[in-house]
């Protein structure tokens, strides 16, 4: 049996195979392998998008540790001024400066006995033994 | 020619090959081996190194808690201080760092140089601690130079606002945050809180990330029974008093019977907590409730309540007191000023302080039911126990009393007592006869939830009827007795005068005094028991009556002005004040009808009208009618888009009101702002 194009040299692999697929050569696909190889690029993509997650996540877990340690140091840092303020209204309310600016830069004097009226008897209302109270 | 080899380069790239492999192996060897050294070998070592290098840990300060007023006003706060600190391992030149720090500081002097520079050579710590609590601006200027290895760490600071005032009775803390006295120290376990702790890791810049923190419970808000405005009136009215009479110092309480609230106590000289190291140890003696006096006649309180309660004598029955004299042996006792008062009615040896009489009401009673009585006003024994170093005062066993020993304690001599003490003694009977146990606390706040501290009856000491009687004799005292100068205008007095010789080199002196006055005011429902006592008054007059009584009024006068206590003699008629038609519709106002006596506030205003329920929801609107006494009646749901009567109609009470509601907003009246 000849080959198409070189009828006076017979090919020794030729005898064997059929002349039409000889002509129209075709691979027989490998199905085992071809899921095999698809389910090691899903298993490696897969794996590499997980480590990737848990880079990310790392990555994202150490910015909002950054975040939450400024946000915290900014709490403090507000509670601490806060107690600033008070302790400074505090002071500037103390009765012997207010006693000091009321003699001295505002001329005031006590008011005799007969010059004062008592309007009201004040008596605090009885606080519960156990109650709750609003935090400044 | 000999023909090359075509095999011949498989040789030399088999030997090249091979050793490139051997290299690599060497080289992996070497990895490999370094790796086990480290991992295997210097595992402990590296690990520790790496926790060094990126674990951080630090011990959360609890905020010590506040102490407040009973209205609230700061009376203690701690706020962030900043202490400066260097980590050695980052100091190159600790000379050099300390010299700048010394700079930024405002100079140091040479020994603190030299402990900056050791501290900064200690190179195992990772922290040392250059100077604590600095001020703003120090820190500030440490800061603006951006030193290496230097940084600063905020740590709490107590602070006292209001500087000397009631500096015994808050006490102080240490640097280290413990309370060292008053009520810092008693209640250190209450305000300290309990620390907590942060892990964290840093990067190689040294900034933080990946915290884990265990908060720090903070430490319990104390509210004391004391009012800040009137502790200054009694601080101010006593430090006058003091200087006025040149004398060496003074207390003063000012207590509510009822409850044995102390609403004041003040010392002479003050402290300042702030400054606590500036003042001499004996001098943070609290002699309110650490100074034992001898009390003299106001004493005779005690001895008086005794006899009539044991129904040895009334009121009305007469005591010989004559010739001003009682001897014992070669003791002799005599009447102040050398008076001699001879016969006297009971309530008079009150009235005029009569030794004589006293020691013979004493006699009458005898030692044991004296001391009996001793014991249950409360002297003795430690009667608050919120101060620390409260004494029990001194007092020996009745049954070892001599006659001497009796007469003296019958005239308030040969018995130490605290101030403390005698207000609360004077206070049972301005209440009617019950010891209530004097506190300085009147509640506990942790958190957002508040513990009362409930008034405690110690016991009952004398029954109703001889406490009102007492009252009636103390009135006496200050009406035409010894105490004049305790009158109060406007107000009913009852109190003692006391004046009592100090023991200076094992005798009574003849110069030195403790003199006193206790009283309670107004005296037939009484807010405040107010004790005074003077140490050594070295001006012209050195009695109770010239000395502590003037300072009793001042304060017992400005106290109930400022507390608004009515007048009880012939008090005014009542005030009326204008109320606006506005508050008189809105509100729940005003009805301050006070007790016994107190002028009555009364709205004077035109008749209250239907309220404008529309655009409120049906319940809201339902809950404002029935208030007024009005039954509403709803029609339709949704808001109210219309009532009848209509907003402003004169109110009738249990008039029905009806309320149409609906789904639309109705035009909201021209006084309401749009929501």
């Amino acid at each position: 049996m000849a080959m198409t194009g070189t009828p006076s040299a017979p090919d020794a692999m030729a005898f064997s195979v059929p002349k039409d697929i000889q002509n129209h050569p075709v691979r027989n696909v490998d199905r085992a392998r071809q899921r095999e190889m698809w389910w090691s690029v899903v298993f490696v993509s897969l794996l590499v998008g997980a480590l990737l997650l848990v880079a990310w996540e790392h990555s994202q877990w150490t910015e909002l540790g950054y975040e939450m340690t400024r946000l915290q140091k900014e709490r403090s840092a507000s509670e601490a001024d806060n107690r600033h303020l008070r302790l400074e209204l505090e002071t500037l309310r103390e009765p012997q400066r207010i006693e000091e600016l009321a003699i001295r830069d505002l001329h005031l004097v006590a008011p005799l006995q007969t010059e004062a009226v008592v309007l009201e008897l004040v008596r605090e209302a009885a606080t519960p033994a156990r109650t709750l109270v609003a935090r400044r | 020619m000999k023909e090359a080899d075509p095999r011949a380069w498989q040789q030399t790239m088999r030997g090249r090959v091979l050793l490139a492999a051997a290299l690599f192996a060497a080289w992996a060897v070497a990895i490999e081996a370094r790796l086990v050294w480290l991992q295997v070998y210097r595992h402990d070592a590296m690990l520790a190194e790496a926790k060094e290098q990126k674990d951080r840990k630090d011990t959360l300060s609890p905020r010590r808690g506040d102490i407040v007023d009973r209205r609230g006003r700061m009376l203690a706060i701690s706020v962030d201080a900043v202490t400066i600190c260097a980590d050695p391992a980052r100091v190159k030149h600790p000379e050099d760092l300390a010299d700048a720090a010394c700079w930024a500081l405002g100079g140091c002097g040479a020994l603190e140089r030299e402990a900056f520079v050791a501290r900064l050579r200690k190179k195992g710590s990772r922290q040392a601690v250059l100077k604590r609590q600095v001020t703003l601006e120090e820190s500030e200027r440490v800061a603006a130079q951006q030193l290496p290895g230097m940084f600063m760490k905020p740590e709490p600071r107590r602070f006292y606002p209001n500087k000397e005032l009631a500096g015994h009775v808050l006490g102080y803390v240490g640097t280290e945050h413990e309370g060292l006295a008053g009520i810092e120290r008693s209640y250190n376990s209450k305000i300290r809180g309990t620390p907590g702790s942060l892990s964290y890791e840093v990067d190689s810049s040294g900034n933080a990330f990946s915290r884990v923190e265990k908060p720090p419970v903070q430490g319990d808000t104390i509210e004391l029974t004391i009012d800040t405005q009137l502790q200054h009136i009694v601080e101010r009215e006593l430090e006058r008093g003091v200087a006025e009479h040149r004398a060496d110092g003074g207390t003063a309480i000012v207590l509510d019977p009822y409850t044995g609230e102390v609403l004041s106590m003040a010392t002479c000289p003050p402290v300042n907590p702030n400054f606590y190291g500036a003042f001499p140890p004996e001098q943070w003696m609290n002699p309110a409730v650490q100074g034992i006096y001898e009390p003299g006649s106001t004493f005779k309180v005690v001895t008086a309540s005794a006899a009539m309660e044991e129904r040895v004598f009334s009121p009305a029955d007469m005591i010989d007191a004559s010739a001003g004299v009682w001897r014992n042996g070669s003791r002799r006792v005599v009447e102040a000023k050398n008076h001699n008062y001879g016969v006297l009615s009971f309530s008079d040896v009150l009235v005029k302080s009569s030794n004589v009489g006293a020691i013979k009401i004493g006699l009458s009673v005898g030692a044991e039911r004296l001391g009996q009585y001793v014991r249950r006003f409360g002297f003795g024994e430690r009667v608050s126990g919120d101060l620390p170093g409260e004494t029990r005062g001194q007092l020996s066993d009745p049954r070892g009393w001599t006659i001497g020993t009796l007469a003296s304690v019958s005239m308030g001599y040969e018995i130490g007592v605290t101030p403390l003490q005698m207000a609360a003694a004077v206070s049972a009977v301005a209440n009617g006869g019950v010891l209530v146990q004097p506190r300085l606390v009147r509640a506990l706040r942790h958190g957002s939830a508040r513990t009362a501290v409930t008034p405690r009856e110690l016991r009952r000491v004398v029954n109703r009827r001889t406490a009102a009687e007492l009252v009636s004799i103390m009135e006496q005292v200050v009406e035409h007795g010894t105490a004049k100068t305790a009158h109060v205008p406007g107000y009913t007095v009852a109190g003692k005068t006391g004046t009592a010789s100090k023991i200076v080199n094992k005798r009574y002196s003849k110069t030195d005094y403790h003199v006193s006055f206790i009283g309670f005011v107004p005296s037939r429902r009484p807010a405040f028991t107010i004790l005074v006592v003077i140490d050594t008054p070295r001006g012209p007059s050195r009695f109770g009556s010239t000395v502590a009584a003037p300072i009793f009024q001042r304060i017992a006068d400005a106290a109930l002005r400022h507390t608004g206590v009515a007048p009880t003699v012939n008090p005014l008629p009542p005030v009326l004040v204008q109320a606006s038609a506005a508050a008189a519709a809105s509100s729940d106002l005003i009805r301050t009808a006070a007790a016994a006596g107190a002028p009555q506030i009364s709205v004077v205003a035109g008749p209250p009208t239907v309220p404008d329920v529309r655009g409120l929801g049906a319940r809201e609107a339902a809950r404002r009618l029935a208030r007024l006494g009005l039954v509403p009646r709803l029609t339709g749901d949704g808001i109210v888009v219309d009532q009848d009567p209509a907003a402003g109609t004169a109110l009738e009470p249990a008039r029905p009101c009806r309320l149409w509601l609906g789904r639309v907003t109705p035009a909201l009246p021209p006084s309401l702002p749009p929501q």
